[in-house]
């Protein structure tokens, strides 16, 4: 979370303090954390998992009461920022990346399980059974060569060939592969004849909750399938598209099953309803349009399983999404009690997901992987907007809705494909198309969900007609599309879904609002699931804060901001919160550590990191911006370091009112960027470029957007002053036994101190007040001052204060006793008298570090 | 270079006995005038100032201004070799620059004793504490003092101090009962009669509450001077004063317990 980096850089502007120095602070509590880390927590030390959010609430409701530090809770809201939920699915994708080749035993169990399973199969199935072994010998070889493997077209091709020889090898190893091996030998039309077959065969004995059992076995074929299916499809586009067809006959319901799964392997009691709730929908379907029916229930299919996916890619991320929640529901038939499993199964989803992208790094190169990564942003995108139409066909989504209807009855296929592969071309032409789907996007989600419906279906089907043009550079797939589909309907249907699914999801979940309608029509309104999940989590612990008498926000969209905003309005004294991000939005007293035992609670003042750091909040929203946080990935390979140095090199471009707009820095940057070099450039401006262009750059650099959100974070402006009420013990003890089973007497140790002292200063009791309050504290003298930073950062700070006429001038003595330049005898001299102690005092640690690093830098001068 | 002599290392003892529960580690500033001492306690609710002036040591030396970090029980120790009467010497050598030297003599038996201690970075923290007209100050034997602080934590942990013209009040107040001291401003106190007077000097009556823990720690110092000096006004801190045979004192500010606005 946050500005990754940003601590270490602002530590030596911090003071370690007391918990009792905090006694009577009103302080604003950052909880947005942690609900993860209650989760992480028990997950990791195999707790007894009931409600960990709650027990680490109360541990630290407990120590707060106890110090009689008056704290308000500020809860995350829904209405988080598109930018955000999409840097959040994407760093959950590499993370479950990184699971998966952790879980390398696990698979290989899978895999054998799987081998096992489909030898004895009954040899009418062999068709299946053999495509599915074939996948799932070649897949692990595949995942796991990923670091090697990575790269060009060329050795694609080559490394198709050898996983083919792989799959070869592997099968043979099994009695029943040695079909396999002919398998792979026989023409190719003949085979996805066959893959056709028992695609229409896998559909029919579409897996049922009875079936589930065998569950294990599914999974790992799913999954494999799924990544072989990847690679396929970037090698020949037909062979592909057998491929897609065979491997993927059962690999639609796949997308839910491996859930289930996945869920059920972690011990979870999973419900498959989703499938039956699926099965139920495309009958309705069926009857509704005879021709349309079969495809429309495809995709519909697909899209659920995309809406599950997605879903589960960032439980935040359709937060606002209410509608996509809602079919998540339908599907999932969510109940609070199944909140869990829920989870789990998104998780694995996450983990299937991932599998496919983990695929697609493999060839990093490749163009597939890029169309890949689009996708999932327009398919995230898309999803939203399909949903939200469906019960109002106004003229303005009802065009686009319609679009893809016809488009789909005459060549179906080209709509399909246009979509989906769109992003293959070229990257600039990638590149562009996604970025205005995300500029696009953008106004959206900071308006609300709520209001523009219709003008979020014209941004997004807007988006989708981009990648049409782009498409237009894809004759081969069009052109292999449309005549793959003209002959019969029967077997149109199938492969278009398939590469609808996996390949384009755009597209299909374009053709859904009108399905949607009879959807829609058959659910009753749901909350949204990817909400619910949390919002449960947040209802108990506001419940459990009301009992306390505790007073609580619920931000509209970030904690951190909420938190900051609440500062500004001096409703607190500070906050507390070990994010980063509270910097950029403006917090100018923060505590970090509050809650971890090993460490001295830190307090960080903005005075106090202006004062000894020269870094101003638009700086720092600067370095966000650069070096990637929640809101943008920064180019790939700037670190805050970097950014500091791009500020500073920059920064002392302009003058006057310009550096009073952070834009205005990056602009500059971004203008640099893209200017070719010029013949003479200074050698840190070389460097500075190189590690530009070296990176993926974001999305759309500078961001105004994300800009904005920083500066004005949508925050509740409520200027209600809070009141901290008496805790409603009885109250509490009924309700910690519900839900976390603590008898009295836990609840008691827990809590009961705290609670006297709380009461003590409910009632009355003077509060005692600091010396600190009423002394002036005599700013240390410049020399005095403490750097643990590295050179670059400290010269890099540097700088930035010299661009800066306002940077405070009783910093500048230090910055330049820093300099590379000086020579060492004046720094030295200017050295505290008192030359090195043992260092006793963990307080006296960072005056120490600068010691240190002032003097082995002068060495090395 | 520092180097400054004590005639009695029994002085420097009950100094550092009296604030080593209140300050841990304490940077001593040694300047040409004074040897001073500025510290709060972990919590920050209380200070200690102490100086020692020139005037109180028999030799002084001091090139520069150095800033000396002891910690407070290493010192004690050090302190504790040394008998009441003997000579104290300090001694710090910018050639050797990690230890301080406390060097104690015994003139009848021509006992020398030298004890090192090392000394520490301290991340000392100044403050400048503002001049203040305090709107009451109370002189009143420090044994006085120490026994009305004592008297009432035994029933509360805080302290009233209720000053008028005509008399001052300490007053504490806990759920087991509680205790209230008056004292009458003594008349006309004649030079002799100095020690046991209680004297007034008040602009504006007083209304405060301290934390009586504090006080207790304060009190300790009591050895120093047979008066206390308390000035104080509302909702600023208190100064608790020891005179140090008029050549340095040492201070003790507590900050207030206040009730909550919002309450």
């Amino acid at each position: 979370m946050g500005v990754h980096g940003l601590w270490p850089v602002l530590e030596p502007a911090g003071h370690p303090v007391t918990v009792e120095s905090l006694e009577g602070k009103r302080l604003a509590i950052d909880v947005s954390i942690w609900l993860h880390q209650a989760m992480k927590g028990a997950g990791a030390h195999q707790l007894n998992a009931r409600n960990p959010h709650l027990a680490l609430l109360l541990n630290r409701l407990a120590k707060l009461l106890f110090y009689r530090i008056r704290p308000v809770f500020v809860f995350d809201g829904t209405n988080i920022p598109i930018f955000k939920k999409r840097i959040l699915a994407e760093r959950r994708v590499k993370r479950d990346l990184d699971t998966l080749q952790l879980t390398k035993a696990q698979k290989k169990v899978l895999e054998e399980a799987a081998l096992a399973s489909a030898a004895g199969k009954p040899s009418d199935d062999n068709d299946v059974s053999v495509d599915r072994i074939g996948s799932a010998s070649q897949d692990p070889d595949d995942l796991f060569q990923l670091p090697s493997t990575s790269k060009s077209d060329a050795s694609m091709a080559d490394q198709m060939t050898a996983s083919d020889s792989d799959d070869d090898d592997d099968a043979a190893g099994i009695p029943s592969d040695v079909d396999a091996e002919v398998f792979d030998r026989v023409p190719a039309e003949l085979r996805m004849e066959m893959l056709l077959d028992a695609q229409e065969r896998a559909k029919d004995a579409r897996v049922r909750p009875e079936n589930l059992p065998s569950n294990a076995v599914r999974f790992s074929r799913f999954q494999l399938d799924r990544l072989l299916k990847r690679k396929k499809v970037t090698e020949q586009l037909d062979q592909v598209k057998r491929q897609i067809v065979g491997t993927f006959s059962d690999g639609r319901s796949g997308n839910v099953k491996m859930a289930v799964f996945q869920g059920r392997s972690r011990g979870h009691v999973v419900q498959v309803d989703d499938e039956d709730e699926e099965d139920s929908d495309i009958q309705i379907l069926d009857t509704a349009w005879p021709v349309l029916a079969a495809r429309a229930s495809h995709e519909m299919r697909i899209r659920a399983a995309d809406v599950d996916l997605k879903l589960a890619k960032a439980e935040d991320v359709d937060v606002d999404s209410t509608k996509a929640a809602d079919v998540d529901l339908h599907l999932a038939k969510a109940t609070d009690d199944k909140l869990e499993q829920e989870k789990a199964e998104n998780g694995d989803l996450q983990l299937a997901k991932a599998a496919e992208v983990d695929f697609q790094l493999a060839k990093a190169e490749n163009v597939d992987f890029d169309s890949e990564k689009t996708t999932d942003v327009d398919l995230q995108l898309a999803i939203e907007a399909s949903l939200r139409p469906h019960s109002n066909p106004s003229p303005s989504n009802g065009a686009p809705d319609k679009d893809p209807q016809p488009t789909l009855i005459r060549p179906p296929p080209t709509l399909v494909y246009s979509s989906s592969p769109s992003p293959q071309p070229s990257s600039p032409l990638r590149d562009a198309a996604s970025s205005s789907n995300t500029v696009k996007k953008r106004p959206d989600i900071i308006d609300l969900t709520a209001d523009g419906w219709s003008s979020n279906d014209d941004c997004d089907f807007v988006d989708v007609s981009d990648p049409e043009d782009v498409s237009g550079l894809l004759p081969d797939n069009l052109a292999q599309a449309a005549s793959r589909n003209t002959p019969s309907p029967k077997v149109i249907q199938k492969p278009v879904t398939r590469e609808e699914k996996d390949v384009a999801p755009v597209a299909s979940v374009e053709a859904e609002p009108v399905d949607d309608d009879y959807y829609r029509k058959e659910l009753p309104p749901n909350p949204s699931a990817g909400e619910s999940l949390s919002e449960a989590i947040y209802l108990d612990c506001q419940q459990l804060l009301r009992l306390c008498g505790i007073p609580y926000v619920v931000a509209p969209s970030e904690a951190e901001a909420q938190c900051a905003h609440l500062e500004q309005l001096k409703l607190v004294n500070g906050t507390v919160s070990d994010d980063s991000d509270v910097w950029l939005f403006g917090a100018s007293t923060v505590y970090r550590h509050m809650f971890d035992r090993r460490k001295h609670i830190q307090c960080f003042s903005q005075a106090a990191i202006q004062r000894s750091l020269g870094l101003t909040r638009m700086q720092m929203i600067q370095v966000a911006m650069l070096s990637g946080a929640d809101y943008t990935t920064g180019f790939e390979g700037v670190g805050v370091v970097t950014a500091l140095e791009l500020i500073a090199e920059f920064a002392s471009e302009l003058k006057g009112t310009e550096l009073d707009d952070g834009m205005a820095v990056l602009q500059a940057i971004a203008d640099w960027r893209s200017r070719p070099p010029p013949c003479a450039e200074s050698s840190i401006r070389r460097r500075l470029r190189k590690v530009l262009s070296n990176g993926r750059p974001p999305n759309n650099f500078p961001d105004p957007l994300v800009y904005d959100a920083y500066v004005r974070p949508n925050v509740d402006e409520s200027t209600e002053s809070f009141a901290w009420g008496r805790p409603d013990v009885t109250g509490l003890k009924l309700f910690v036994w519900d839900k976390l089973g603590w008898p009295e007497e836990k609840l008691d140790s827990v809590m009961k101190s705290a609670f006297v002292k709380w009461n003590e200063y409910l009632n009355g009791a003077p509060l005692q007040t600091r010396i600190t309050s009423f002394a002036v504290k005599l700013h240390k003298k410049p020399e005095d001052m403490k750097l643990a930073s590295t050179r670059r950062v400290e010269t890099a700070l540097k700088r930035m204060q010299k661009a800066e006429p306002t940077a405070d001038l009783s910093s500048e003595p230090n910055t330049k006793r820093s300099s590379s330049k000086e020579p060492v005898a004046s720094s030295k001299s200017q050295k505290k008298p008192v030359k090195k102690r043992p260092k006793r005092k963990a307080t006296a640690k960072s005056a120490k570090v600068f010691q240190i690093s002032e003097s082995s830098s002068s060495e090395s001068e | 270079m520092f180097e400054a002599k004590l005639g009695s290392a029994a002085l420097l003892k009950k100094i550092i006995d009296s604030i080593r529960d209140l300050v841990s580690d304490a940077p001593f500033d040694c300047s040409e005038n004074a040897l001073c001492l500025q510290a709060m306690d972990s919590s920050h609710v209380a200070l200690v100032s102490l100086k020692l002036e020139v005037g109180l040591f028999e030799t002084y030396r001091c090139d520069r201004t150095i800033n000396l970090g002891i910690s407070l029980a290493n010192m004690a120790k050090a302190l504790k070799c040394a008998n009441n009467d003997d000579t104290c010497l300090i001694k710090y050598d910018d050639s050797e620059t990690d230890n301080i030297v406390f060097c104690f003599v015994d003139t009848k038996r021509d006992k020398t004793q030298e004890v090192t201690v090392k000394l520490m970075d301290i991340d000392s923290e100044h403050l400048g504490i503002p001049d203040q007209d305090y709107a009451c100050v109370v002189k009143m034997p420090s044994s006085e003092f120490q026994k009305v602080c004592r008297d009432l934590a035994m029933f509360s942990d805080s302290l009233n101090v209720t000053c008028t013209k005509a008399n001052i009040s300490f007053s504490g107040k806990g759920d087991t009962g509680g205790n209230v001291i008056n004292y009458a401003p003594t008349a006309s106190a004649d030079d002799e009669d100095k020690k046991e007077s209680v004297s007034i000097d008040l602009r504006e009556p007083v209304n405060i509450t301290f934390s009586i823990k504090y006080m207790n720690q304060f009190t300790k110092a009591s050895g120093l001077c047979d008066t206390v000096k308390l000035s104080m006004s509302n909702d600023v801190p208190i100064v608790v004063e020891y005179d140090i045979e008029e050549n340095g004192y040492l201070r003790f500010y507590l900050a207030p317990k206040i009730e909550d606005e919002e309450n």
